[in-house]
């Protein structure tokens, strides 16, 4: 059953086509890999999904509701969790809290208006699945980058959502950090639909089964890794070209 | 090893406070003097509302003059009217300027003031209802920053426009003064003015022990990461919008009960006490004493309102450059303000397990 279809999706800034005629389904329970080059549009196809940036025209319909003309916070509580590139995590509040306010939002109001002594159950779990206990009254401020993206995927967990998206959750993360990132993907998608974006092509090869190419703003193609890697016109316009870059 | 001591002390120390403001304090001051720091808790009162609207909820307001003013002139309007209403030379009860400027009846909002009790509900909900229009359409907008500080600034200056344009309903630039009762005692005594004093720092007491419970919420923390993160908390599924109406509007309640208080017992409300200067003078206060501290806001205002009747006692003009000074220094050097100052003074001293800033509560300063 899908849970997100977008259908005919465009974007435009100003003469700038950022997505062009998108149509794209993500089923319940997928793991998908979005990738493409630089500039194709992977970010702002997340952006609009998430109400950050609003559709030209097209729609988008997340389990029953048209997402188009929703704020972020409504689009966030219908069930759609995203990080962001650069983690944002809450510097000034520890790492328990962080995790206790993403968390937090499903309480009304009055509830917000407590103090609680100690951390509920689910925020001790969740610290504990990301394996960042130890931190659990550190602030925020005081992770290294990669324990930051693990706080943030925490947070996502917190919130519950249905669908997650990642923004290169492996982006600037050492070898070690990235094998931790990883298992705790494969965990995670064991009970939740994610979309990753990422570049890291030996993180792809390792964790990525269904991949959908973005390129200028449209999809290119779509499939299984060893399909889309063998696509002479993915290779030309991505792998080719990173493989260029890589040689310069 | 002394858990129980350190969970109490911060109780203890609160409590030891209050005492000594009530039962101590004005045994040891003259009425003058006793005056003069039931002025300045007022002003701790606003600083406690600068604290969380802006140390906490990063919501820079140059402009709580304004709420100060409407709970000030809300408490002066009724306590005018209760003059007149004793005084049987004046005609339908209007004041005097009102009968210079040609008025043959009261303005509604001066009627609808006649009551003590109209007044106090309307000197806690105008500014609080003031507060809650401008903030909820701004930050819909998602104006913020220095836009919103700008935008608080000219509210304040078109505030005392309007005091001083409406003469023959607000009494223009003299303001209103002359207060010799409420609610039937009168406020010409020493024990009213001893009660005035207790009063101020009862509510004092009181609103820091709410504003300190909502800090330690988790709508408290919900504000800082909306100060430090306002896009990433609508992703969290938060509205920011009324998170921030709220503080503001709390603090603007806060300002506007200050601004009651501060009327019988200046004895006076005029342009000159509500306007940009003060509303500066308000955050100045706030940013010296550390904005991120309620106690330290509270006891900025103390300090800085303190020092200033101090210096203008001693040499008037020199006030003005060493407040400027004292300011550079400390957004230069101690941007977290003295409350910042006090607290790594405490973790350097003791070099143990640092907890979150709690500085115990010296609400009350020396005033001389």
């Amino acid at each position: 059953m899908s849970l997100l279809t977008i259908t005919d999706l465009t974007v435009t800034f100003g003469d700038f086509t950022a997505l062009d005629s998108i149509d794209l389904t993500i089923d319940e329970g997928e793991l998908r890999f979005l990738i493409g080059p630089n500039g194709a549009g992977k970010t702002t196809l997340i952006d609009t999904i998430t109400g950050r940036t609003h559709p030209t025209h097209g729609t988008i319909t997340f389990n029953g509701h048209t997402l188009n003309k929703r704020s972020e916070h409504q689009i966030a509580r219908t069930g759609i969790g995203r990080t962001f590139q650069t983690s944002v995590v809450f510097e000034e509040l520890t790492v328990a809290d962080n995790v206790d306010l993403a968390a937090a939002h499903r309480l009304p109001p009055w509830q917000l208006l407590r103090a609680p002594r100690t951390h509920p159950d689910h925020v001790t779990r969740i610290l504990d699945r990301v394996g960042l206990t130890p931190h659990t009254h550190a602030k925020a401020a005081t992770l290294s980058h990669g324990q930051r993206q693990w706080l943030e995927i925490a947070m996502l967990l917190a919130q519950k959502p249905r669908l997650l998206l990642l923004d290169e959750p492996v982006a600037g993360m050492s070898t070690d950090e990235r094998a931790r990132t990883g298992e705790l993907l494969t965990q995670i998608a064991a009970d939740h639909t994610i979309v990753v974006i990422e570049h890291d092509m030996d993180f792809l090869r390792r964790h990525a089964h269904q991949v959908t190419v973005l390129h200028e703003g449209r999809v290119l193609t779509h499939g299984d890794l060893t399909t889309v890697q063998n696509d002479p016109q993915v290779q030309q316009v991505y792998l080719g070209r990173t493989h260029q870059k890589a040689h310069t | 090893m002394t858990t129980t001591l350190t969970r109490l002390r911060g109780p203890l120390t609160f409590t030891a406070l209050i005492a000594a403001a009530l039962l101590v304090l004005p045994h040891l001051l003259e009425p003058f003097r006793l005056n003069l720091l039931a002025q300045y808790l007022c002003y701790a009162i606003v600083a406690l509302g600068i604290a969380l609207a802006w140390g906490r909820g990063g919501m820079l307001t140059l402009g709580h003059g304004v709420y100060f003013g409407l709970g000030g002139y809300a408490m002066a309007i009724h306590l005018t009217l209760a003059r007149t209403a004793a005084d049987p030379l004046s005609a339908d009860r209007l004041p005097q300027f009102m009968v210079w400027s040609g008025r043959t009846e009261l303005p509604w909002f001066w009627t609808a003031l006649t009551h003590p009790a109209a007044a106090i509900a309307a000197a806690v909900l105008v500014p609080g209802t003031v507060a809650t229009l401008l903030g909820w359409s701004v930050f819909r907008q998602r104006v913020r920053g220095a836009y919103f500080a700008i935008l608080n600034q000219a509210l304040a200056a078109a505030f005392v426009i309007l005091l001083i344009g409406q003469q023959h309903l607000t009494g223009g630039s003299n303001g209103l003064t002359d207060f010799p009762v409420f609610a039937g005692h009168s406020l010409y005594t020493p024990t009213a003015q001893t009660t005035l004093y207790t009063l101020t720092v009862l509510t004092l007491a009181a609103l820091y022990l709410l504003f300190r419970h909502i800090t330690r919420s988790r709508y408290g923390k919900l504000l800082i990461a909306i100060r430090d993160g306002e896009d990433r908390v609508r992703y969290l599924g938060y509205n920011p919008t009324w998170a921030k109406t709220l503080a503001y509007a709390l603090s603007a309640m806060a300002a506007g009960i200050a601004g009651a208080l501060f009327v019988p017992i200046l004895g006076i409300i005029s342009p000159t006490l509500v306007g940009v200067i003060p509303s500066i003078m308000m955050v100045l206060a706030v940013a010296l004493g550390g904005r991120y501290s309620l106690t330290g806001a509270a006891t900025g205002a103390v300090l800085v309102n303190a020092a200033q009747t101090t210096f203008a006692e001693t040499f008037a003009g020199g006030w003005t450059y060493l407040q400027g000074a004292l300011f550079v220094l400390v957004i230069a050097l101690a941007p977290q303000g003295l409350a910042g100052l006090t607290h790594h003074a405490k973790n350097a001293l003791t070099r143990g397990r640092t907890p979150t800033p709690a500085p115990e509560p010296t609400t009350a300063g020396s005033p001389t």
